[in-house]
């Protein structure tokens, strides 16, 4: 078969490719620079001085829409398409052609340079795509079908009071709040539904066809599937800890290993190189977990009731010890922050004191994990240039050297870096939440001198009371939490013993080690030891 | 006439319903401004300051979009053919046609807006000539704003109308300014966006200048026509024109204009700059990679009186070493206007003594920073830090005094008006912060204030009044505040503004402060009104200044805790020390020192252990003799390596190690004591060149110090020689001259010397002491708690018997906790006793802490003999 004819219809379809492209080119390449430059802005850290604004790139492809639908647009009187004979369906099909291999594929394109080195699987990188075309899809053919539409001033202001209709519902729903999982994937298949509504609608604009009768079954079905549809691909059921038997006990340190978890309050019976974080306690009968949740993750700022989650959340002590197995015995450990062994027991009067309850049983949950080392080198590889540590699918941490002076100091920036598709279903890391967030990853890392035995080891500061953001969009996860280590060089040792600080590097390793989640646990306390604790302090 | 009315008419009927828009909107305006809707309100307890919108800013902006979206709408005719159509073809004249159009201007949206501001000021009682101002000032911004839009339709078609709105808006917002600012910083420019709020005289200046270049643009366009993204371009090239000159300096809101130069001229002439030594700071700092020495310094002019407040900027900096000149320093962005720094001042500058109007004798500020620093410098980087420069500086003093506008007690309820202000006080919380926490000592409070703010008749700029609260009975002054709760302003456009401030003191109701929740309505809420009054020049010399001396050495060993060990540190330490290798017999010198730079890098891991409890006892009870006694015997063979351990000791893990070697070497007259369990000296030894004549000679404790390390070769040497001879030049001290002491006091106003000083015959001394005294006394910044460097002076005055001076420290020792009752030592000294009779113990401490609290200065009497002061004895 002559595909090929000039009559054809392929042949028609590329001609009128062309007719786009000799009509559109500056403003497809002028879309390129911006969308090139929008990929480059989104992956630095800091946004340049003159920064391009977020909305050019959208409003670009808007204008290119616009000005190829409506130069052949049915309602357009002054247009020569009513009398050319290439056909509707040929002219629409090229235009969408056209706005794919213009604009679609560009805007797809730039994902690889985004998410690439993020440890993406087939199924990430699929939903990374799938995130990307939706909204690009409904934009596009929802700018389609009103620049086929309009020309009639009835019915341009029934199109910018629908589009405002339709912001101002999304707006009263949602507001600045980011839906819960539930509610993203009803609405990501409520946003296919209308995609595919109003690519229907449009070609049947083009065509000359009513439209209403798809765009109402459509704009029913997209509100139907919001109200009443229940999939959540998403979800992640907790992981409860079956590797030990854990148990509290009151009073007098037990022997054997055993965890303190605020002062004359342990938890026994864990393995020895796990180590356990409260994650919440609250009276039985509550909501649970409950959203007012008291844990090592969140922080009562007082008696107001105000809530901050901990940036990072705290490791303890008992997380540096969990590391000692791994290292020389009597080697001098040493770090240069505070961070205490144990929660004070003034929270924990605290936070009995906001529910005001001593007549029920308390439950308390803890989450339980096991320090995992990420990367060990050596440390005259990590003062130079910037590494990256693929942590999981969707998280990395890059990290380098930022100060190295006289006066002691050696200091890494760090930049725990998220992006993660929204589309795909959650992580393992998704599945601890403390008061329905996500929680945020805590690092240790240390410098290990055989030579000198010393292990040197640097949480992250602490950034205070700095809320959280976890960085969720609708459809994509984009979070840079920057970070510091700092460590002093081994002065005893340069000052009496001659060292240098050459030899010093060459004897050390970096490693960075990271608490693995191994699962939750319920422990319940009774009302009557709970009284006892809070009395005996 | 006939046909300009005429063209009106038809206008009108095309517009009407877009007026009713705009009308609209105007009510909305004048209900948001009245707070008729979207009342503003106190911050609930316990809410948290978010983002809110400013609705003020809001109606603003909508206000101005729909008057814009108003004045460029035209019947379609008019604009076909990018006007020049309609203009041919209608009987009617050019002159008509602008004439009429011009009506539509002034009637339809000049008119309405004017109307709005004297109803607004109606409604708030202003007076009327403040109405005719604020209809006069309205009609000039909305002339700015709106009038040059009249010939913008013949330049834009159609949707570009829509299109220039909302880039407008857009480019403003954002990207527009950060493009400017990068232009203005790469022409070291000074860019200083205006604010919105209060700042609507730079902008309406800026754009009537660039507004008279549209009917030039219409004009060229109607000439030769321009394409529509050169239309568009156009609108945006005049935009990004007229953002430009607003932020630039060619502005200034009208009232920047200081208040009084002339009295500022008159009052400065001849008079020096006076920077005493303990106020200035010098630091290394680094700008893109060129260091330069920046200098903060709390600089006055010599004789000035105390209610006119500098604050210093250099107009030129020239610093020489040996003869030759350093290169100038890297020049940083200023603000646009130098005495905005005066509003920072207005917070932390002591404002005891500059506080105008009635106030107590002796009124301390308690949170006041003393030595806020008023000048700020960046100076050229010497070749060589540690040698001697000269610094010429040329200077520029902006002036400021402070009024007192009103004051109301502090309670709820209270309201004062003043000509331009009412203020009226909505809530006072004690003990509790801005977001609603419990906080000790902390008062906060809720206000609503009012007032003028017309670009030419405006109270509330350039410097925001300043609250602070008075104790007028106990005569203390806090200044420092923090803000919250969300911002929430109305009017600021109309000539009479509102706004509800929410403010928190901190240590008011602290004790010893007399200030407590039953008493706060006794206390008083005093607004200060800064103002601007002018500049001064000046010039200023350094000769022979070290900068090297000033900075701060940073060459101690890193600080690290255990990262493991959370328990008694003294044992961890002790178990540490054991699980190390210990060199085995005649070992090298490399792998002694190995081991005992290890000793010492757990000892300063583990330093917790010789921390002092609040009574001064050890928190960690016992000593480090195990570890002391496994050192000692590498002391006298590796001295090198302990006299290198020893300048970072500061757990005198060295002088143990001495004291064990001293101990075991056998040295005649050294014992261990039975009191402290150290190596002590005692013996009878010969005088020399008096045979036969014996004298005793005792060292309590052998001493060793990190900052006299040549001590430890003495140590050494006696150990060696296994005699005490050497040891006798350390208790040889020879007693410094008369003078020296004097020069020495002159420096540190140690209350020692000053006794010794008031004991010398010669009475040239005594008064040069006391002058030294006096004019120290008299430089001091008026506030409670003086900083370290600071304190000297008052309790050398104390000490001279000055009742002013006891008054001002009794008060300070009254605001301390009963906790840190030990931090009063120095001023019990001061008071009771010479330094070298001992400490006393935390409870006399403690009385004396609660004997400030209940006792005067009028309570106690001198004892000039002995220099002490005395409870008197009638008192209870």
């Amino acid at each position: 078969m002559k595909t090929m004819c000039p009559t054809s219809f392929a042949f028609r379809v590329r001609h009128q490719l062309v007719q786009e492209w000799c009509a559109q080119w500056f403003l497809v390449l002028l879309w390129l620079a911006a969308v090139a430059t929008d990929c480059w802005q989104s992956m630095q850290d800091e946004r340049p001085a003159i920064a391009m604004p977020g909305f050019l790139p959208g409003l670009l492809a808007m204008i290119i829409i616009v000005r190829s639908v409506r130069a052949d647009a049915p309602g357009n009187a002054e247009v020569a398409t009513h009398v050319r004979p290439l056909g509707r369906g040929a002219v629409w099909l090229a235009k969408v052609l056209f706005f794919k291999m213009a604009l679609l594929l560009p805007w797809l394109a730039c994902a690889w340079p985004e998410c690439r080195g993020y440890g993406f699987g087939p199924v990430e990188w699929m939903a990374e795509i799938a995130g990307r075309a939706l909204p690009a899809v409904m934009l596009g053919a929802g700018t389609a079908l009103g620049a086929s539409w309009s020309g009639v001033a009835w019915k341009n202001g029934a199109l910018i009071g629908g589009v405002i209709a339709g912001l101002g519902l999304m707006w009263w729903k949602f507001g600045t709040k980011m839906p819960e999982d539930a509610e993203r994937c009803m609405l990501v298949v409520a946003g296919l539904v209308l995609g595919v509504t109003l690519l229907m609608a449009w070609w049947q604009s083009t065509m000359r066809r009513r439209a209403w009768m798809t765009l109402t079954v459509g704009g029913l079905t997209a509100l139907l599937v919001v109200k009443l549809g229940h999939w959540n691909w998403r979800a992640q059921p907790e992981r409860m800890y079956a590797d030990a038997k854990l148990a509290l006990h009151f009073g007098e340190r037990p022997e054997g290993a055993v965890q303190e978890l605020w002062e004359g309050i342990y938890v026994t019976g864990l393995p020895a190189d796990q180590v356990a974080s409260v994650v919440a306690f609250a009276p039985v009968g509550e909501a649970w977990p409950p959203k007012k949740a008291f844990s090592d993750y969140r922080m009562l700022l007082g008696e107001s009731g105000h809530w901050n989650q901990r940036r990072p959340w705290k490791m303890r002590m008992g997380h540096t010890r969990a590391l000692m197995p791994h290292y020389p015995a009597g080697s001098l450990w040493h770090k240069d922050e505070e961070n205490g062994d144990r929660e004070p027991m003034k929270t924990l009067q605290k936070v009995v004191l906001v529910y005001g309850d001593l007549s029920r049983p308390w439950r308390l949950r803890l989450a339980v994990q096991r320090m995992k080392r990420v990367v060990t080198m050596p440390l005259g590889e990590a003062i130079e240039g910037e590494k990256r540590i693929v942590l999981d699918a969707g998280r990395r941490l890059d990290f380098g050297i930022s100060v190295l002076n006289d006066y002691s100091e050696m200091k890494f920036w760090a930049m725990l870096r998220r992006r993660f598709p929204l589309l795909a279903p959650a992580g393992e890391q998704e599945r601890l939440r403390v008061a329905g967030d996500l929680t945020e990853e805590a690092f240790l890392v240390l410098l290990h001198s055989p030579g000198i035995r010393e292990v040197s080891t640097a949480g992250e500061w602490d950034k205070g009371d700095e809320n959280y953001w976890s960085g969720d969009e609708l459809l994509h996860r984009l979070n840079n939490r920057p970070a510091a280590f700092e460590f002093g060089h081994p002065r005893a040792q340069m000052e009496i013993a001659g060292l240098t600080f050459d030899d010093w590097v060459d004897d050390t390793t970096l490693d960075v080690w990271w608490p693995e989640e191994r699962g939750v646990v319920d422990l319940e306390v009774s009302a009557e030891e709970l009284r006892r604790a809070l009395e005996v302090r | 006439m006939n046909l300009t009315l005429h063209h009106f008419l038809k206008e009108f009927r095309y517009l009407r319903l877009r007026w009713c828009v705009l009308l609209a909107v105007v009510l909305l305006d004048l209900g948001v401004q009245m707070e008729w809707v979207l009342p503003m309100r106190a911050a609930e307890l316990g809410s948290v300051a978010g983002v809110t919108v400013s609705y003020d800013t809001l109606m603003r902006l909508v206000l101005w979009m729909v008057a814009w979206w108003f004045m460029l709408s035209v019947p379609p005719e008019e604009s076909g053919n990018d006007g020049r159509g309609y203009a041919q073809t209608r009987p009617l004249s050019r002159v008509s046609y602008w004439a009429g159009r011009l009506m539509v201007w002034v009637l339809l949206v000049v008119t309405p807006l004017m109307l709005e501001s004297a109803v607004y000021l109606w409604l708030n009682g202003r007076p009327w000539d403040e109405v005719a101002l604020g209809m006069a000032e309205r009609a000039w911004a909305a002339g700015s704003m709106t009038l040059w839009l009249l010939p913008l339709p013949l330049l834009l078609r159609g949707w570009e109308r829509y299109a220039a709105i909302v880039l407008v808006v857009l480019l403003k917002e954002s990207w527009l300014t950060s493009v400017l600012y990068v232009v203005f910083k790469e022409l070291h420019w000074v860019y200083d966006s205006p604010q919105m709020a209060m700042e609507c005289g730079r902008v309406v200046k800026a754009t009537w200048l660039v507004g008279l270049l549209v009917p030039v643009v219409v004009m060229w366009h109607q000439r030769r026509p321009f394409g529509m993204l050169a239309r568009l371009g156009v609108v945006v090239l005049l935009v990004a024109l007229q953002h430009g000159m607003e932020a630039s300096a060619l502005f200034r809101n009208a009232y920047e204009k200081p208040s009084d130069p002339e009295l500022i001229r008159r009052l400065t002439a001849g008079r020096e700059v006076a920077i005493a030594e303990r106020d200035r700071r010098f630091e290394q700092e680094n700008f893109n990679g060129r260091k330069y020495i920046l200098f903060r310094a709390h600089a006055l002019l010599g004789g000035m009186p105390d209610e006119y407040v500098p604050f210093w900027r250099a107009t030129s900096e020239a610093m020489m070493q040996k003869g030759k000149a350093m290169p100038a320093p890297p020049k940083g962005e200023g603000p646009r206007l130098p005495f905005q720094g005066l509003a920072y001042l207005g917070m932390h500058y002591p404002m005891a003594a500059a506080l105008p109007g009635e106030k107590p004798d002796g009124l301390l500020s308690v949170d006041a920073q003393q030595t806020a620093q008023n000048m700020q410098i960046s100076l050229p980087q010497p070749e060589k830090l540690e040698e001697p420069v000269s610094v010429h500086l040329g200077l520029t003093a902006e002036w400021m005094r402070v009024q007192r506008l009103g004051e109301v007690p502090l309670k709820a309820g209270a309201r004062f008006q003043a000509p331009g202000f009412e203020i009226e006080l909505l809530q006072v919380r004690p003990n509790e912060d801005g977001r609603g926490d419990k906080a000790y000592s902390c008062v906060t409070v809720v206000y609503r204030m009012s007032a003028r703010c017309f670009e030419w008749r405006n109270d509330l700029m350039p410097l925001f009044p300043h609250p602070c609260i008075l104790s007028p009975k106990n005569r203390y002054l806090w200044q420092f505040m923090v803000s919250s709760g969300s911002e929430q302003v109305r009017g600021t456009s109309l000539g009479w503004c509102h706004m509800i401030q929410q403010q928190t003191f901190h240590s008011v109701m602290t004790c010893g402060s007399g200030v407590t929740p039953k008493n706060l309505g006794e206390q008083r809420l005093v607004w200060l009104k800064p103002e601007y009054l002018g500049s001064s020049q000046h010039e200023m010399e350094m000769k022979d200044l070290k900068i090297g001396g000033y900075l701060l050495k940073r060459d101690g060993w890193p600080w690290s805790t255990p990262a493991t060990e959370a328990g008694n540190p003294r044992e961890a330490f002790l178990r540490q020390v054991r699980s190390l290798p210990r060199p085995a017999e005649g070992a090298g010198r490399a792998e002694i020192a190995q081991y005992v730079a290890e000793v010492y890098a757990a000892s300063a891991v583990y330093i917790e252990r010789v921390y002092l409890g609040k009574e001064g006892e050890l928190k960690w009870p016992g000593n480090d003799r195990e570890v002391c006694l496994l050192l000692a015997p590498y002391f006298v063979e590796h001295a090198d390596v302990f006299r290198a351990a020893l300048v970072h000791d500061n757990a005198s893990l060295t002088q143990g190690v001495m004291h064990e070697a001293v101990l075991q070497a056998g040295i005649p007259g050294i014992t261990r004591s039975e009191k402290t369990g150290w190596a002590r000296y005692e013996r009878e030894v010969p005088v020399a060149g008096k045979p036969g004549q014996v004298r005793k000679r005792v060292m309590e404790m052998l001493g060793l110090a990190p900052w006299r390390p040549d001590d430890l070769d003495v140590y050494v040497n006696a150990i060696r020689r296994h005699s005490d001879e050497p040891l006798w030049p350390l208790m040889d001290g020879k007693p410094p001259s008369t003078d020296e002491v004097l020069a020495d006091y002159a420096k540190s106003f140690d209350r020692g010397y000053l006794g010794w000083l008031m004991r010398r015959p010669d009475v040239k001394y005594r008064e040069e002491a006391e002058r030294l005294t006096r004019k120290a006394y008299a430089e001091l910044p008026r506030v409670v708690h003086l900083e370290r460097g600071f304190e000297k002076p008052l309790q050398a005055a104390v000490a001279l018997g000055m009742p002013e001076a006891l008054d001002w420290m009794l008060r300070d020792v009254a605001m301390r906790e009963d906790e840190l009752a030990r931090g009063a030592m120095m001023q019990y000294h001061a008071m009771f006793a010479p330094q070298d009779q001992g400490q006393p113990d935390t409870k006399t401490l403690l009385k004396f802490v609660q004997d400030a609290r209940r006792y005067s200065a009028k309570d106690y009497r001198y004892d000039a003999e002995k220099m002490i002061w005395e409870l008197r004895p009638e008192r209870p």
